[in-house]
C-alpha cells in the first residue's frame, strides 16, 4: 500500500536555531521531508523559528510560520490550521520533543491528529534510560553498567559501586549537555549537579566509563512491514570517550572484520525491530578492541547528524526515505532515484572511503577549554570522499580551513617526542595533529594505541604519510613518486615545497561518481569526487549528458563555524534555484555534509571536494564552466576570488578588484574618500609599538582587528595599552605578518546594517536593519530590527545615498552589505562587504524580495529595473522582524559571556509581528528567554555604566523584581532611589552572589565589565556559573533594557498573533 | 579472479577461523590497495602472506572501479593476469582452453564424517558439494546433528529423513549427473533444504531451466523479497546463474532490483539462491531454517 490515504495535510516541525549539537543537517533532512510530502501533493505547514534555512524558504511548505518553537505555539498553530498530522522525527531533538509531549498530552488524539515517523512508545524506549536499559536486556543486548538517577547522593553511591571513573548522560538533552566524564567523588558531584539542573526530567545516568572501546554507529531503516537495511556503517577514529559529533569519523567502518560487523549490523537490527522504528534511526556500539564484547550506547530513532553523514557518504537519501516511510511507503515501493533501476530497499554499496572532521571554535575562542568529551562542541564539520583513509584524511584537513595542507601542526614544531607523548594523555581537537608528530619523532604506533586507544589501522595509515613526506623530501621527484603522492593526498604545491623540485608533469584529478551501489549498476547521479585514476566519469558523464546550456559553478561555504553559518548555504542554493529557473547548468562545489547544498539532486552536478584553490582547479578543468560564483559562499568562496581572477575563469558578479577594494584598508580608504563618506578614524599596523603609538594618537577606546577577518575573529575593544598588549599577542599567535592589523576609533554610536543590490549603474535596498545594542557588540551577537525604528529621515537617507555610491563606486553587480555607526548624527561606514551576508535569508523572507534569485539574475546580465521590484529603498513590510542571536555558551566551558566585537553565537531565530515589542517578546521567546514576570535581578556593572543602568534597574524594580546588586553597583542604585540588597561577589566568602544562584533567586544578570575574556577574572566565572544554571545574562546595557521593556509589556504565548510568512 | 570493490583490501587481516574452506579457492585477487598492516584481535596474518600461502597471485595499485564497471557493462569474462605484455594470440588461446572444473573436488572431503553438536534435536544428511564451513556451523547452531557426505555419494546413499544439500561451485553443467539422483531424493519425500548451487540443481532436477546473468549477483547486500509477506531480507550471494523456469513448487523469493528467482518453495523442500546464516532473531535469514524444521 502506498501512501496513506488519511493523510492530507501534515504539519512538520523544524529544529530551530543553530547551536552546537542541532545544527544544518536538520535544514537538510527538513528540506527533504517536505520536498518528500510535496511530491505526494501533501499539504505542508512548517514551524520553525530559524529564518536562515532554506525549508523555511517559500518553495518548500503552503505555510510557513517562524514562530518560538515550543509547545505553546505549536499547538496554536495546529489549532489554526488543523492538520490532520505530525511528522516527528525530522526536526531533531527538539521536533521530536514536542511531537511527543502533544501526543503524551493527548492533545493529537484531542484534536484527531496522527503522529508520524516515531511512536511516543518508541521514543521512550530510546531515550528513557531505565526503559531502554530494559529494553536492551529484554531482547538480550548488552548495555553499559549504569543507573538512571535524580540526586547527587545516589550517583556518589551508585559510583561507589561500579567503581570510577563514571560517565553522567542526562536525560533527553542534545548533544550530551550537562554531560562528563567525573574520575572522583568530587568532580561526580559537580557534573551531576549540572547534569540534573539541565534535563528536562532531572535525570543522569551513571554509567561505567569504557573510554577506548570502538565506537561504531549503523544508520538503520525500517518500514511498518518490518524490512530493515542498514544504509551505513560508521567507525570513530576516536574511541568511546569523545562525543560522536567531535570525532573523526570513517565510513564504512575499517577495523572490523566480517563476524564483527555481522554480529553489529544484526544487533542495530534487532535493536530497530523491538523499538518498531518506522524511518530512520541512529544505532550507536561501543566494542573491545580485544574480544567480541560489545555494549549498545545510544539509539536515535530520529533523522540525526549522523544520518545526514550517511546519506551523503552513500547516496542514500535517509530523510526522503524516512518522510516516505512515515506516509504508507514501505521500502521496496520507494525507487531508489540514483539508479533509477533498484528500491531503497537495499543496502548501499561504498567503493571509497569517507571521513568527517569536525570544525571546532576554538580558533576563536582562544580562552575556551579545548578538551574533549561527552559534551559535543563542534559547530559544523566537512567531509571528504577519497580512494582512501590516506586520501580522505588529506582531504578533509586542508577542508577544515585550518591553514593546513597536511597535518603538520606549527606550534607542534618544536616539541619534543616527550612533551608529545604528556599531550597525548589528554584528548583535545589537536590530537590527531599530536599523534602525527609523536609518529614523525618515532613513537611506536603500540606506544600511541596504548596512549591514546585509536586503532593500529589508522596510525599505520598515518604513518604513509608521514613516509611520503620523507620520501618527498628526500628523493628525485620522479613522475612515479609524483602520482603516489596525488594519491594519498598531497598537492602540487605542498608536494613542491616538501620536495623543492619541479613537477615535471603536472595532473589534474579525475573524478569518480558517488552512486550507492559501488558501480553495481549504471547510475546517473551527477555526484563526484576527485581521485588520481585514468577513467573520469564526470568527464563521461558531461559528454553524454551534456546539455549545451550556460554552465555556472557555484562556490559553497565550507564547514558551518561562528560567523559562517548556515545563511551561505540558503543564499548558495537560493543561487544554483536561480541559475537553473534561468536556463543554465548549475554545478556546485562544497564540502559539507550537513547541507541542502550538497543534496545531489541540488544542482545539476555537485563535487564533494575541499574549496582549495588546487581542489577546484581540477574541477574547472574537468567542467569548463562559463562562469562561476563566489558571492554566496562566504569568506570560503571569496578566498578563492584572487585565484580564479588570476587564472581568467570569468567571476559573475562583483569581481576580484572589488572585493580587494573593500578588504584592503588602503584602496578601501581611497574609496571613501573619493565618495566623500566618512569612517572611524584609523590606522594600520603591524608591530606592538606601532599599536600603541596608532591608539595613542586615536585615543581610547579603539577597536583592534586583523585584516581579512571572518566574523570578527580576534576582534576587540582596547581600553588601554594592557588590553593592546594582551590582544596583539593573541593575534599575532594566530595571524602570520603578512596581514596588518586595523586600529580604529571606536564610536559607540547606533549601528545600521544594510544589504543592498546593484547591477552596477542602479540599487536596490531591500531594508535597513537597526541594531538594539550599540556598536562595539558584533553584529552577528546583535538583536537585529527590521525595519529601523529610530533613524531619523535625513540619517536613513544618508544610508540610502551612501549605499548607493558604495555599490555603484565598488561596481557591485549582485550583493552588497554595508555596516554603519550613527554617532551624533553623522553617519559612519564602518565596513562593505560585497557579497552576500548573514542577514540576507531573514530579510529577504521578511519583504518579500528574493534577494539571491535577483543578485543571481544581475550576474547573468538582467537589469535590476527590469525585475519589478524597484531602485532605491524598497517600500517597508507590514511587519516588524526582530532577529536575535542564539549562543552555545553552555557547551563551551571558559568562554567568557560577555558580547564584544568577536562574534560568539552559532544561529538566530526570527520574530514576527505588527509591532515592534511584540515582534521582540517573540523573538526573544524564540530565543530561549524564558521571560519570567517575578524573581530577581542581579546586577553587577562597570564603573562607566553605573550610571546608565539606573533607568534599566528601576524598570525592573517597578515590576517588582528584587534587585541583587555587587556593593559598587548596589550603592549607586540605592542612591538614585532603586532598592538594591547588595550582595558578595563570587570570590568573597558565602553567602554570595553563588548562593542566590544555587536558591535559585536570580532569573537575570546583567553584567558588563571593563575587562573579560580571561576565564580566571572573577566576572567571567560568575557570567559562566550563571550560563551553566540557564540563568538569562545580558551583558549589554541595551539587550538588557529591551529585555526590561519587552517584560513590561506583559505579552504572552497566548495573546501573540501568529504569522504564516506566505502570506508576506 | 575476484575484483574488490571497497578499494582498501584486507584491513583486519587474515585470521584461520574466518576461511569457509580449506584453501582458497580464486584464481586471483585484485585490489586496489591492501593493507600491510592489518588490525584486528583475532588477525594471525596479513593478506599478502595468506595469498602467498594459498598460491594466489594479486594485483594492485590500480583502478579497480574502472574495472568493475567494465565487467558491469560487457559481463563477466575470462581474464588474465600477468606481469609481461602478453603475446595476445597465445593469451587468448590460453583462456580459450581455461577450465578449473577438474579443481572443484579438491574443495570437497572425500570422505563421511558427522557433525554433532551437544544439544542437536534433529538429524539431517547433508550432501557437500563444496559447502562453506559457516553453513555447517549454522546448521549446527539450528540444531541440527549431521552427517556430511560427498556429493557423489548422492546416487549411492538411500538417506532417512532430512536431507541438506549444500551450496557449491557454480557449475551447474558439471553435476549435470547428479540430477536424477537429486530426483529421486525429491520424489522419495525426503525433507529438503537447498541452497547456493543446490538450489539451481534442484529445479533443474525437477523440470526447471536456468539462465545466466549478465554480471551476477555479488555482495553481502543483494535484496530478496520473500513473496508470502513482502518482507526483503539483506542476503549474501555470489552467483550467476538463476532458475529461469520451474516445473514443480513456486518461487518463493525474488531479487528486489531484478526480480530474478532467488528461492522455490516445494511442498517437502525449500531451495535459495543465497546460502542463509542461522540467528535467534528474525531480522536476517534464521527464520528459513526454522521454516525448513516446520517440515520435518
Amino acid at each position: 500500500m502506498p501512501l496513506r490515504d488519511d493523510i492530507k495535510k501534515v504539519l512538520v516541525i523544524g529544529s530551530g536555531p543553530i547551536v552546537i549539537g542541532q545544527a544544518a543537517e536538520f535544514d537538510y533532512a527538513g528540506t527533504q521531508a517536505c520536498r518528500a510530502l510535496k511530491e505526494e501533493g501533501l499539504e505542508v505547514v512548517l514551524i520553525n523559528s530559524n529564518p536562515a534555512t532554506i525549508m523555511t524558504d517559500k518553495a518548500m511548505a503552503d505555510k510557513i510560520y517562524i514562530e518560538p518553537l515550543n509547545l505553546e505555539m505549536v499547538k496554536r498553530i495546529i489549532e489554526v490550521e488543523k492538520p490532520d498530522s505530525v511528522l516527528s522525527n525530522l526536526g531533531g531533538q527538539t521536533g521530536l520533543t514536542i511531537s511527543m509531549q502533544l501526543a503524551k498530552e493527548g492533545f493529537l488524539a484531542w484534536n484527531n491528529m496522527k503522529l508520524l515517523g516515531s511512536k511516543p512508545d518508541t521514543i521512550d524506549k530510546a531515550e528513557d534510560r531505565q526503559m531502554f536499559k530494559d529494553t536492551m536486556q529484554k531482547i538480550g543486548q548488552p548495555c553499559i553498567p549504569s543507573k538512571v538517577v535524580s540526586t547527587v547522593p545516589d550517583a556518589l553511591a551508585f559510583a561507589g559501586e561500579i567503581g570510577y571513573p563514571v560517565i553522567v548522560r542526562p536525560a533527553f538533552t542534545m548533544g550530551g549537555s550537562g554531560g562528563g566524564i567525573a574520575e572522583n567523588e568530587e568532580e561526580l558531584s559537580e557534573i551531576a549537579l549540572g547534569g540534573l539542573r539541565l534535563s528536562p526530567i532531572t535525570q543522569v545516568l551513571i554509567e561505567k566509563c569504557i573510554s577506548g572501546w570502538k565506537e561504531i554507529e549503523f544508520e538503520v531503516i525500517r518500514d511498518r512491514k518490518g524490512n530493515a537495511i542498514t544504509v551505513c556503517s560508521m567507525e570513530n577514529v576516536d574511541p568511546v570517550g569523545i562525543h560522536t559529533g567531535d570525532s573523526i569519523v570513517v565510513a564504512p567502518a575499517m577495523s572490523l572484520s566480517p563476524k564483527e560487523m555481522e554480529m553489529l549490523r544484526t544487533a542495530a537490527l534487532e535493536i530497530v525491530q523491538e523499538l518498531d522504528v518506522e524511518g530512520g534511526c541512529n544505532v550507536q556500539f561501543a566494542l573491545q578492541p580485544d574480544s567480541l564484547e560489545y555494549a549498545v550506547i545510544e539509539v536515535n530513532p530520529r533523522v540525526s547528524r549522523s544520518s545526514a553523514l550517511a546519506s551523503k557518504a552513500t547516496g542514500y537519501p535517509i530523510a526522503k526515505v524516512a518522510t516516505k516511510i512515515a506516509i504508507g511507503y514501505t521500502l521496496d515501493e520507494i525507487v531508489n532515484k540514483v539508479t533509477g533501476s533498484t528500491y531503497a530497499c537495499f543496502e548501499p554499496a561504498v567503493d571509497y572511503t569517507v571521513l568527517k572532521f569536525p570544525k571546532w571554535p576554538f580558533d576563536k575562542f582562544v580562552y575556551a577549554k579545548r578538551t574533549l568529551g561527552t559534551q559535543m562542541k563542534a559547530t559544523g564539520e566537512v567531509m571528504s570522499i577519497g580512494p582512501s583513509f590516506e586520501n580522505a584524511l588529506m582531504k578533509a584537513v586542508r577542508g577544515i580551513e585550518l591553514g593546513l595542507d597536511t597535518l603538520n601542526l606549527p606550534k607542534l614544531k618544536d616539541k619534543t617526542a616527550d612533551e608529545l607523548r604528556a599531550m597525548l594523555h589528554e584528548c583535545d581537537d589537536e590530537r590527531l595533529f599530536t599523534v602525527y608528530a609523536a609518529l614523525k619523532l618515532g613513537v611506536s604506533v603500540d606506544e600511541i594505541f596504548e596512549l591514546t586507544k585509536i586503532d593500529r589501522l589508522f596510525l599505520h595509515k598515518l604513518t604513509h604519510l608521514i613516509e611520503m613526506e620523507r620520501a618527498l623530501g628526500s628523493e628525485p621527484l620522479t613522475d612515479a613518486l609524483y602520482l603516489a603522492a596525488k594519491k594519498l593526498g598531497f598537492l602540487d604545491s605542498t608536494i613542491r615545497r616538501l620536495s623543492g623540485q619541479e613537477i615535471q608533469h603536472p595532473r589534474h584529478a579525475s573524478y569518480k561518481m558517488v552512486d550507492t551501489c559501488a558501480a553495481e549498476y549504471p547510475a546517473e547521479t551527477p555526484y563526484f569526487y576527485s581521485t588520481f585514476d585514468e577513467e573520469n566519469e564526470a568527464a563521461e558523464f558531461l559528454q553524454h549528458k551534456g546539455t549545451g546550456r550556460k554552465k555556472i559553478m557555484v562556490f559553497g561555504s565550507g564547514p558551518i563555524r561562528i560567523g559562517q553559518g548556515i545563511e551561505f548555504d540558503y543564499c548558495s542554493v537560493h543561487c544554483v534555484w536561480a541559475l537553473r529557473a534561468a536556463g543554465c547548468e548549475a554545478v556546485i562545489v562544497n564540502n559539507n555534509p550537513e547541507t541542502v547544498s550538497t543534496d545531489f539532486d541540488t544542482a545539476d552536478r555537485l563535487y564533494f571536494d575541499p574549496l582549495t584553490a588546487e581542489d577546484v582547479d581540477s574541477i574547472l578543468e574537468t567542467e569548463r564552466p562559463d562562469g562561476v560564483v563566489i558571492q554566496f559562499g562566504g569568506q570560503t568562496a571569496i578566498k578563492l576570488a584572487k585565484f580564479l581572477d588570476k587564472k581568467g575563469v570569468p567571476i559573475l558578479g562583483t569581481g576580484y578588484d572589488s572585493i580587494d577594494r573593500a578588504e584592503d584598508r588602503e584602496r578601501f580608504d581611497e574609496l571613501l574618500g573619493a565618495c566623500g563618506i566618512p569612517r572611524p578614524a584609523g590606522h594600520t599596523v603591524f608591530t606592538l609599538p606601532e599599536a600603541l603609538a596608532a591608539a595613542q594618537d586615536l585615543g581610547y577606546p579603539v577597536l583592534m582587528r586583523p585584516s581579512y577577518v571572518l566574523g570578527g575573529q580576534n576582534m576587540i575593544i582596547a581600553h588601554n595599552d594592557k588590553d593592546i598588549e594582551e590582544y596583539m599577542a593573541v593575534i599575532l599567535a594566530h595571524n602570520s605578518m603578512e596581514n596588518p592589523i586595523l586600529i580604529d576609533k571606536y564610536l559607540m554610536g547606533t549601528e545600521v546594517e544594510v544589504d543592498a543590490l546593484c547591477d552596477g549603474h542602479d540599487f536596490l535596498i531591500p531594508g535597513i536593519m537597526e541594531h538594539i545594542e550599540r556598536a562595539g557588540v558584533h553584529s552577528g551577537d546583535s538583536i537585529s530590527v527590521y525595519p529601523d525604528q529610530n533613524l531619523s529621515e535625513k540619517t536613513r537617507q544618508t544610508i540610502i545615498e551612501y549605499t548607493g555610491k558604495l555599490a555603484k563606486a565598488l561596481d557591485v553587480r549582485g550583493l552588497v552589505n554595508v555596516q554603519y555607526v550613527v554617532y551624533d548624527d553623522e553617519v559612519y561606514v564602518i565596513e562593505v562587504n560585497p557579497r552576500s551576508s548573514r542577514t540576507v535569508p531573514y530579510i529577504s523572507k521578511v519583504t518579500g524580495v528574493p534577494m539571491v534569485d535577483i543578485a543571481t539574475r544581475i550576474m547573468l546580465g538582467e537589469r535590476l529595473t527590469d525585475q519589478g521590484y524597484g531602485t532605491g529603498l524598497y517600500k517597508n513590510a507590514d511587519y516588524i522582524a526582530v532577529k536575535v542571536p542564539v549562543f552555545s555558551f553552555e557547551k563551551l566551558h571558559d568562554v567568557d559571556t560577555h558580547l564584544g566585537p568577536e562574534m560568539k553565537s552559532t544561529g538566530e531565530v526570527l520574530g514576527i509581528a505588527h509591532t515592534f515589542e511584540e515582534a521582540l517578546y517573540k523573538g526573544l521567546t524564540a530565543a530561549g528567554y524564558n521571560m519570567v514576570r517575578t524573581g530577581g535581578v542581579l546586577i553587577t556593572v562597570r564603573d562607566s555604566d553605573k550610571q546608565e543602568v539606573l533607568p534599566i534597574a528601576a524598570k525592573f524594580d517597578g515590576m517588582g523584581f528584587d534587585i541583587y546588586a555587587t556593593s559598587g553597583t548596589a550603592s549607586v542604585l540605592n542612591k538614585h532611589m532603586v532598592a538594591a540588597s547588595a550582595v558578595r561577589k563570587i570570590e568573597e566568602p558565602e553567602p554570595n552572589i553563588m548562593t542566590l544562584f544555587n536558591a535559585g533567586r536570580i532569573d537575570y544578570v546583567i553584567s558588563t565589565s571593563a575587562r573579560g575574556r580571561i576565564p580566571a577574572r572573577h566576572s567571567v566565572q560568575m557570567r559562566r556559573k550563571a550560563v551553566e544554571r540557564a540563568i538569562a545574562c545580558f551583558t549589554s546595557l541595551d539587550t538588557a533594557n529591551a529585555m526590561a521593556n519587552s517584560l513590561k509589556k506583559r505579552h504572552s504565548l497566548k495573546d501573540i498573533e501568529i504569522v504564516n510568512i506566505c502570506d508576506i | 579472479m575476484v575484483i574488490e570493490a571497497f578499494p582498501c583490501a584486507g584491513n583486519y587481516g587474515v585470521s584461520e577461523d574466518g576461511g569457509e574452506s580449506t584453501h582458497a579457492a580464486a584464481s586471483g585477487l585484485i585490489a586496489r590497495e591492501w593493507c600491510e598492516a592489518p588490525s584486528n584481535f583475532r588477525c594471525q596474518g596479513d593478506l599478502d602472506s595468506y595469498m602467498k600461502k594459498m598460491g594466489i597471485p594479486g594485483l594492485c595499485g590500480i583502478d579497480t572501479r574502472a574495472l568493475v564497471r567494465s565487467v558491469r557493462d560487457r559481463g563477466e569474462c575470462l581474464c588474465l593476469m600477468t606481469r609481461q605484455e602478453p603475446d595476445v594470440s597465445a593469451a587468448r588461446e590460453k583462456m580459450r582452453a581455461f577450465s578449473d572444473t577438474n579443481r572443484i573436488k579438491d574443495y570437497i572431503l572425500d570422505k563421511e564424517y558427522t557433525v554433532s553438536p551437544p544439544d542437536a534435536r534433529y538429524t539431517a544428511t547433508l550432501f557437500d558439494f563444496g559447502c562453506k564451513r559457516s553453513f555447517l556451523e549454522s546448521l549446527a547452531e539450528a540444531g541440527f546433528s549431521l552427517t556430511v557426505l560427498p556429493y557423489t555419494e548422492l546416487t549411492q546413499a538411500k538417506p532417512e529423513g532430512a536431507v541438506i544439500l549444500s551450496g557449491g561451485p557454480e557449475e551447474p553443467e558439471f553435476f549435470a549427473g547428479q540430477l536424477p539422483a537429486i530426483r529421486a531424493l525429491y520424489e522419495a519425500g525426503n525433507p529438503i533444504f537447498a541452497v547456493g548451487l543446490s538450489h539451481l540443481l534442484l529445479a533443474q532436477a525437477l523440470g526447471g531451466t536456468l539462465r545466466e546473468l549478465p554480471h551476477g549477483h555479488r555482495g553481502t547486500n543483494i535484496p530478496a523479497t520473500d513473496g508470502r509477506h513482502g518482507r526483503t531480507l539483506i542476503t549474501t550471494q555470489n552467483h550467476r546463474w538463476y532458475v529461469d523456469t520451474i516445473a514443480e513448487g513456486e518461487v518463493a523469493f525474488t531479487h528486489a532490483a531484478d526480480g530474478s528467482c532467488e528461492g522455490i518453495r516445494y511442498p517437502k523442500a525449500i531451495s535459495l539462491q543465497f546460502i542463509p546464516a542461522y540467528e535467534r532473531g528474525s531480522m536476517n535469514t534464521g527464520d528459513l531454517f526454522r521454516e525448513f524444521i516446520g517440515l520435518l
